[in-house]
């Protein structure tokens, strides 16, 4: 529990301290609680108890005038006595059945308590038996048997009386009623019962009418003050305890006064020297009327006093209840408050605190500084962070270069101060250095505080590094002067490469939208193609039947030029011949030439002999010339025949030939023909597809322009680009020489 | 006088019919002569003797004579020898006088067997003696003899 406790947040801690506070409270509350419950018990079972006692003493009254009618042999009264008493014994089973538990009261808590004898099933049988056999009994043992019926309700009244514990009755109005309900107002029942039976014995025993005055006498000597006190008593007591019962003044005493009366009546009627037995059983019958007239009061005015001090009790109960609850949630609030006002600013503080160590941040909100120890924890915590922030304004300025602040240590402890004191001289010192070699002269000497001054060592290095850099800048500025020139240069070359880039770039959108045009066309010349293919199909296949047909005729063809052929070989056979004989001829006339010419030679010779002869060789040479030209003529047209022939028979053979060839073209051209129907079949899905290649063509196209714009775009921004760099080169340029000029400020050790 | 016509290609040429001994079929063969100028086609047998055969087309042309059927050759005498002249188209006769020759007026020393020229039905005829007709050195080959030689 403790280690519980101690691990769990201070605002735990103090609520448990309030349950520890609270918790006796409970426990008082409770057993006032239970105080109050118990008399409100009591209340309640004495009025159970009185509920009770109401029929009882119907019952007794009722008994008696059962008796006296007995006694006087009136029917009328007997039947009317006893349906009163059998009223009465329902009205005490259903009373006795809503209450007896309560009480002790029931068949088997009586017989535990060794009052058997009062069970109802043994009282009501005894009842019932006198009520059907009173004729066939004597008078002595009809008196025997109502006697004893009467002691037993004496007797109930007696145990309700204590196990309702009315006997034991706190208040002293309730007391006195009670004391009548139970105690008075039965015993004058007892006595005025026996009164009203010797009343109607009076004519035949002698001495009744003095037992009757007695009896009277002593009831009004002995019961009638005690009544008149309890009565007394009960109006003066009442008020003082839970309230004044308006009714109980108002109602008793007249009552009480009635009773007084009749009885002083039944007296006056019985004392004379002969009483009248009527008079004085009347007189008996009013005193019964007035006895339980009061006693019917005494009971309702009792269970209004037990109402009244239930109610009473209530209210107090809820009063102690409501008034205790309501402390309760006051001191709770009061508490949470107080909590709250402990560990809201230790909470504040809490976070504060942990901001400031886990992540610096002093800006987080702090209590008010105050007179109890939270408000002093809050007032030194502010005094901290303010410390805290000028150490930070310090190190701000330190950190902005401002070596110039102004720190001191608080006191010797103050470590802090004095480290930042010490670091603030030790970087003026730097910044002095710094300063000098701002100025150029790198001639400084730096020396380190110690083995572990890294920026000591640091500067030391750098010292020495930017004495060497100062001298590879000044030699690398001068490179840097003539690269830049050149850069230049470069750059001017790249701009006119990018111009013509541009221009280039602005042809070939050009050029683009030209193929976009062009696609669009080539898509509609592609639709044209496409119904064109169809056409051709069915061309075709037109075309295909023709040159079938073709064929057969062509092969028709080729049988008759084979007849032909057949015919000019005779032909040519012919012409040979005749060719033999024209040679023979022409031999004949060539022989026959010669021969004449050699007879006129011949005849020359022989002079004028041969003058005759001559002429005959002459005539005979004349008809060889003719011989031979006609037969020359004869081989010429031969020839020409001949050679006519053999150009018929080649031209027949070559005509053969190409219709041969033809026949095979044209099959070649009819399956060629089949092959472009299958194909231009094929072609129009393809022109589909083509159709859509175009189309993804143009869309190309269109974006390559829209690229070629951005392309544009760009180029154009890389001339702008371009220019730009040029100043900037020239700036560069600038800054070169302005460099070189700068370094040649910088004094080196060496130089 | 009569004279028998022939051709060396489209020029006619007359020669005298006297000195004509025969006009035959050219040989269908000639025994060919190893190293001989090529105006000498050959020999052949003509009637049991050896006759040279000259082409005069051959000598005028420089090619041979076409083979025609009127491709003939004249049997000519020339002093003591005989030579055969193949010439072409030696189809017919011409009967002219001497005095109808007349002379070219033309002289040429390379050429000295071209005589006068007269006319027929089918153009100019030029008058030709065979042994001028041939080279010197066909000439000498065949052992012949112009006449102012044989009188010198």
């Amino acid at each position: 529990m403790i280690t519980f406790l101690q691990r769990r947040r201070l605002w735990v801690k103090l609520l448990v301290l309030i349950l520890a506070f609270v918790l006796p409270f409970g426990v008082l509350g409770y057993f006032t609680l239970a105080t109050y419950n118990e008399h409100l018990g009591i209340a309640r079972l004495e009025k159970d108890g009185n509920a009770v006692i109401r029929p009882l003493a119907e019952l007794a009254v009722g008994l008696t005038e059962h008796e006296t009618a007995i006694r006087l042999r009136q029917p009328a009264e007997i039947q009317a006595a006893q349906a009163t008493v059998d009223r009465a014994f329902s009205a005490l089973e259903d009373a006795r059945r809503l209450y007896g538990p309560q009480l002790s009261f029931t068949s088997a808590m009586l017989d535990m308590r060794g009052l058997g004898h009062l069970r109802p099933e043994v009282v009501r049988p005894a009842w019932e038996a006198l009520k059907s056999q009173w004729a066939q009994l004597k008078p002595a043992e009809v008196a025997a048997r109502h006697r004893t019926l009467g002691s037993l309700i004496q007797t109930m009244i007696q145990d309700v009386g204590d196990t309702s514990t009315l006997i034991l009755d706190p208040a002293l109005d309730s007391y006195y009623v009670m004391d009548l309900v139970i105690g008075a107002l039965p015993a004058v029942q007892d006595r005025l019962g026996r009164l009203a039976t010797q009343a109607a014995f009076e004519s035949g025993e002698p001495d009744s009418a003095s037992t009757v005055v007695g009896l009277a006498a002593l009831v009004r000597d002995n019961d009638l003050p005690r009544i008149d006190t309890g009565v007394d008593r009960a109006i003066k007591e009442d008020g003082r305890n839970f309230g004044r019962s308006e009714s109980l003044g108002r109602e008793l005493p007249p009552k009480a006064a009635t009773l007084r009366r009749e009885i002083d009546a039944l007296v006056s009627a019985a004392s004379g020297a002969t009483p009248a037995r009527d008079a004085v059983v009347a007189a008996s019958h009013r005193v019964q009327d007035a006895l339980i007239k009061l006693w019917r009061s005494a009971a309702d005015e009792l269970d209004i006093l037990l109402d009244q001090r239930s109610a009473s009790w209530r209210a107090k109960r809820f009063n102690a209840f409501s008034l205790t609850g309501a402390a309760l949630v006051l001191s709770t609030l009061l508490a949470v408050y107080v909590i709250r006002l402990i560990t809201q600013p230790l909470g504040q503080l809490t976070a504060a605190a942990t901001a400031a160590a886990t992540r610096g941040d002093l800006s987080l909100p702090i209590p008010e500084e105050g007179p109890d120890e939270i408000g002093q924890l809050a007032g030194a915590f502010h005094a901290m962070t303010g410390r805290f922030r000028s150490v930070a304004e310090v190190a701000g300025d330190l950190a902005d270069g401002n070596v110039r602040v102004d720190i001191q240590p608080l006191s010797e402890a103050d470590e802090m101060g004095t480290s930042l004191t010490r670091m603030v001289t030790n970087l003026s010192e730097v910044a002095k250095l710094a300063e000098r070699m701002a100025a150029g002269d790198l001639r400084v000497a730096v020396k380190p505080h110690s083995r572990d001054d890294v920026m000591g060592h640091a500067l030391e290095t750098m010292v020495g590094s930017l004495s060497t850099l100062t001298g590879q800048v000044q030699r690398a500025a001068i490179v840097m002067n003539s690269s830049v020139t050149d850069i230049a240069a470069t750059a001017r070359q790249q701009q006119a490469t990018t111009s013509e880039v541009a221009a280039t770039t602005t042809e070939i959108g050009a050029t683009s939208k030209e193929i976009y045009a062009t696609s669009k066309e080539l898509l509609k010349t592609m639709n044209e193609v496409a119904d064109v293919a169809e056409e051709t199909a069915s061309l075709a296949t037109g075309g295909q039947t023709g040159l079938v047909r073709m064929e057969e005729t062509m092969n028709l063809f080729v049988e008759a030029l084979a007849g032909i052929n057949a015919r000019l070989g005779v032909l040519s056979e012919k012409a040979a011949n005749i060719n033999q004989v024209v040679t023979t001829i022409s031999k004949v006339a060539d022989l026959t030439n010669l021969l004449s010419l050699n007879a006129a030679i011949e005849a020359e010779k022989a002079g004028e002999f041969g003058r005759g002869f001559a002429v005959v060789a002459t005539e005979i040479r004349r008809l060889a010339d003719q011989t031979a030209v006609s037969s020359y003529d004869i081989e010429q047209m031969v020839k020409e025949m001949s050679s006519a022939v053999a150009a018929g028979v080649m031209g027949m053979d070559k005509f053969a030939e190409q219709i041969r060839r033809g026949v095979q073209d044209v099959r070649q051209v009819s399956t060629q023909l089949s092959g472009i129907i299958r194909q231009v079949q094929t072609l129009t899905p393809r022109v589909l597809a083509v159709n859509e290649g175009m189309e993804a063509q143009a869309t190309g196209a269109d974006q390559i322009t829209q690229a070629l714009s951005g392309l544009s775009d760009a180029t154009q921004q890389t001339a702008d680009s371009l220019r730009q760099s040029n100043a900037s080169i020239e700036r560069l340029h600038d800054a070169s020489r302005g460099l070189l000029k700068s370094l040649d400020g910088f004094k080196l050790k060496g130089a | 006088m009569l004279f028998v016509l022939f051709q060396t290609g489209p020029e006619r040429y007359a020669v005298e019919a006297a000195r004509v001994e025969e006009l035959l079929p050219r040989p269908a063969t000639l025994r060919p002569l190893a190293k001989a100028p090529p105006e000498i086609a050959g020999l052949t047998d003509h009637r049991g003797a050896i006759l040279p055969v000259v082409d005069l087309c051959q000598i005028l042309l420089g090619r041979p004579a076409a083979p025609h059927a009127a491709t003939r050759m004249l049997v000519v005498k020339c002093g003591e020898v005989r030579l055969g002249l193949v010439v072409e188209r030696a189809c017919e006769t011409l009967r002219r006088e001497p005095g109808e020759f007349q002379a070219t007026g033309v002289s040429l020393p390379d050429a000295p067997y071209l005589g006068p020229m007269t006319r027929d039905g089918r153009g100019l005829v030029q008058w030709v003696e065979p042994e001028r007709l041939l080279p010197p050195a066909v000439r000498q080959a065949l052992s012949v003899r112009l006449a102012e030689e044989v009188a010198a």
